[in-house]
């Protein structure tokens, strides 16, 4: 049986009691951080109805406009140059931001995504290179005919590929957040791998596009689409319909994808009118659909800054909040500090200014005492009695009070010293009543530590003068020890073959004043083990107690162990 | 000390002790010593030097063998009062012993820094208090040889 006491009882209470409400903060943390980010905030309510409205538009302008699709427009040959420039500002920003998210929460899913919206910059601008009359009749890097209708459809293939893997990689939002960002080099390192990935793959598909598009299948006849090319594209559609698929099946889904849910619905939109319904370019089918493909970038983008915004007057709000906190917690630390103070001068002045009158009283019954011992009648000769004890007991109460008091006020530095000349000199201390019972005291060679020298012997002095005080055999044993610990630390035992403690007591044995036995049994006022405890403590350990009723006890505490040693 | 001519004289102590109580037990207990002591007693720092320079109320005062000095006392404070003392051409010469209940090492120190002659706890128990005015008698007015009186001054 064995009990350890906590550091002390404020602390340790204090200790017990933020124990929970730790934890809870923890998951509050949590909480707080996956809301710090879209890609982590799980989508609620109010997101959801932004995208439903958003769909809501965008599914009825899509209504509203497919029948006419195939009605031709004017040819506005700077349209495409000014939507795939907005393209690619749009999707290099929503990168960057995507990166940054990552820098935070190093997702292996965030860094796919970025990478893909990274890859769309660059696919728009191998489709404004190669579309034909843009730059050059039939478009530039010797594209043909199906050049820039196989950019597209590689494009537009793609991009769901990358969202399909996001969401596969999507850890559901509920993971930690990573306590530290990224180190400034591995972030660099890693954008610089993703720029180099994207490109890569953008260059292959340029090949294919240009190089290889004699051996591809016709899509474009003309400015009309084939057949054939109906179906490629109606591939990519269904492409984007399992990404909205996937997204839609890895619950639960945060912000981010929601609104990847939203550009994939435009994404079916944009590809089904300019490449599926309507009939050639520059039809209303396809600059719709161009223009769903522009709402498309935004979205996430948009939510991204909107996001970024909200963030930035939370992290003002916070630092506002906490600053205050802190001035709170600064004028309640010094208050405390300052009744801790009070209350240290009040016990040390009580105690001192107690003991001038209280001696004059317990010198002067003394002196009656011993003056007219015999001289007054027997009931005088007793209250004479009864008073002297009170008084000598009050005195050693309130000069064990000093002492206890002093323990904190009057500390020295901890330094190394030789516990077992510690040991020595209180033994020394307690030579008069070793010997009158002829206790054995042995010990194991003990180690040198950090401490208060004066406090240590005080400790072992206490601890031992208890084992002698409450013994049991007509030989006391006492045995000293000392063994290292996992940590820095060495932990000290006094054994004895006392009377033991049973193990009820082990709580209130170290409080001040608690005495187990009447004043006619043992002396003392109790104070003792409060005394050791508060010296332990100061040296930022522990005490316990483990024992047996008529079987002995161990006290145990742990003292740090001097550098030199270690 | 003390011993012209084969006789006896009474040695002199001054008492500077503002608690009655404390005078009360001093006298007590030097009353159970062996030698003869005249006492007299003081109760602040003003009256000790007026005391010790024959001013005053105490015109007639008789110079000390030794002083008795409790440090926490009205008026002018102890250590002051030793200050005095110890710079006092005429004074300096006689054993200045501190009695006094606290124990603070800061006191202490003071007091010596201040030339006291010794520095005396007053003991909590009675026992202890009289076994120490005991051994105030026994070295102080028994063992140690003490200037003639009126030496320096």
């Amino acid at each position: 049986m064995a009990v350890t006491l906590p550091l002390n009882g404020q602390a340790g209470k204090s200790q017990f009691a933020c124990g929970s409400p730790l934890g809870q903060e923890g998951g509050e943390d949590a909480r707080l951080g996956r809301e710090m980010f879209l890609s982590t905030e799980l989508g609620h309510h109010q997101v959801a109805r932004f995208v439903l409205a958003a769909l809501a538009v965008a599914g009825m302008t899509f209504i509203a406009v497919a029948p006419f699709a195939k009605t031709p427009l004017l040819q506005v040959p700077a349209f495409i140059p000014i939507y795939e420039s907005a393209l690619v500002i749009c999707d290099l920003i929503t990168a960057i931001l995507l990166f940054s998210q990552f820098s935070f929460l190093r997702s292996k899913a965030l860094f796919v995504l970025a990478s893909g919206y990274l890859f769309t910059a660059f696919m728009t601008v191998l489709h404004a290179l190669t579309f034909p009359g843009l730059f050059s009749s039939t478009g530039l890097l010797g594209a043909g005919p199906q050049s820039t209708a196989w950019t597209y459809v590689l494009w537009h293939g793609g991009f769901p590929l990358v969202v399909i893997a996001y969401a596969m990689l999507r850890d559901g939002g509920t993971d930690a957040i990573a306590t530290a960002s990224l180190t400034r080099g591995r972030y660099v390192v890693s954008i610089l791998v993703s720029a180099a990935a994207a490109l890569t793959v953008v260059c292959i598909a340029s090949l294919f596009a240009t190089a290889g598009q004699a051996s591809l299948p016709t899509i474009m006849q003309g400015n009309r689409i084939s057949l054939q090319g109906q179906v490629i594209l109606s591939s990519t559609w269904v492409l984007s319909l399992v990404a909205l698929i996937v997204l839609w099946r890895r619950r639960p889904h945060t912000v981010l994808d929601m609104w990847l849910m939203v550009v994939m619905f435009t994404w079916l939109f944009d590809i089904a009118l300019s490449g599926i319904l309507n009939g050639a370019r520059y039809d209303l089918g396809w600059y719709a659909g161009r223009i769903y493909g522009l709402l498309a970038a935004t979205f996430v983008l948009a939510v991204l800054l909107l996001e970024n915004g909200k963030h930035y007057s939370r992290l003002v709000l916070m630092s506002s909040t906490l600053s205050a906190t802190n001035k709170a917690l600064e004028r309640k630390v010094a208050e405390l500090d300052h009744s801790n103070e009070e209350l240290r001068q009040f016990a040390y002045v009580a105690s001192h200014d107690l003991q001038e009158p209280l001696r004059m009283v317990a010198s002067f019954t003394q002196l009656l005492a011993k003056r007219y011992r015999g001289k007054l009648d027997a009931d005088a000769d007793e209250y004479i009695a009864f008073a002297v004890d009170g008084a000598t007991r009050m005195q050693r109460l309130i000069q064990d009070l000093l002492a206890y008091s002093s323990i904190g006020t009057k500390g020295k530095e901890l330094r190394e010293i030789s516990s077992e000349a510690a040991l020595g000199v209180a033994l020394t201390n307690l030579r008069g009543a070793i010997e009158e019972c002829g206790a054995r005291v042995t010990h194991d060679p003990l180690p040198a530590v950090l401490a208060d020298d004066t406090q240590l012997v005080q400790l072992l002095q206490n601890l031992v003068g208890n084992a002698i005080k409450y013994r049991r055999a007509a030989v006391p044993e006492i045995h000293i020890s000392a063994a290292r610990d996992r940590g820095q630390k060495w932990i000290f035992s006094v054994r004895d073959n006392g009377l033991g403690i049973d193990a009820q007591y082990f709580g209130r044995i170290f409080t001040m004043f608690q005495r187990l036995h009447t004043r006619d049994e043992f002396s003392g006022t109790g104070i003792g083990l409060a005394i050791c405890k508060k010296i332990v403590e100061r040296h930022g350990s522990s005490i316990s107690v483990e024992s047996q009723l008529g079987m002995g006890s161990t006290f145990r505490f742990a003292l740090a162990e001097s550098e030199r040693t270690s | 000390v003390n011993v012209g001519m084969g006789e006896v004289r009474a040695l002199r102590v001054l008492l500077v002790e503002d608690n009655p109580g404390d005078v009360r037990l001093t006298q007590e207990a030097f009353r159970d010593a062996t030698r003869v002591i005249d006492l007299d007693v003081v109760s602040d720092g003003v009256e000790a030097m007026a005391f010790l320079r024959c001013q005053d109320a105490h015109v007639n005062a008789v110079r000390p063998h030794v002083i008795l000095l409790d440090l926490n006392i009205p008026k002018l404070d102890g250590r002051e009062v030793l200050a005095q003392i110890k710079r006092d051409v005429s004074l300096r010469t006689i054993p200045t012993i501190i009695l006094t209940s606290s124990d603070a090492e800061a006191d202490i120190l003071k007091s010596y820094e201040l030339q006291a002659n010794c520095y005396l706890n007053k003991p909590v128990e009675l026992d202890a208090f009289e076994a120490l005015v005991r051994s105030i008698n026994d070295f102080w007015l028994i063992r140690v040889k003490l200037p003639a009186s009126g030496t320096g001054g």
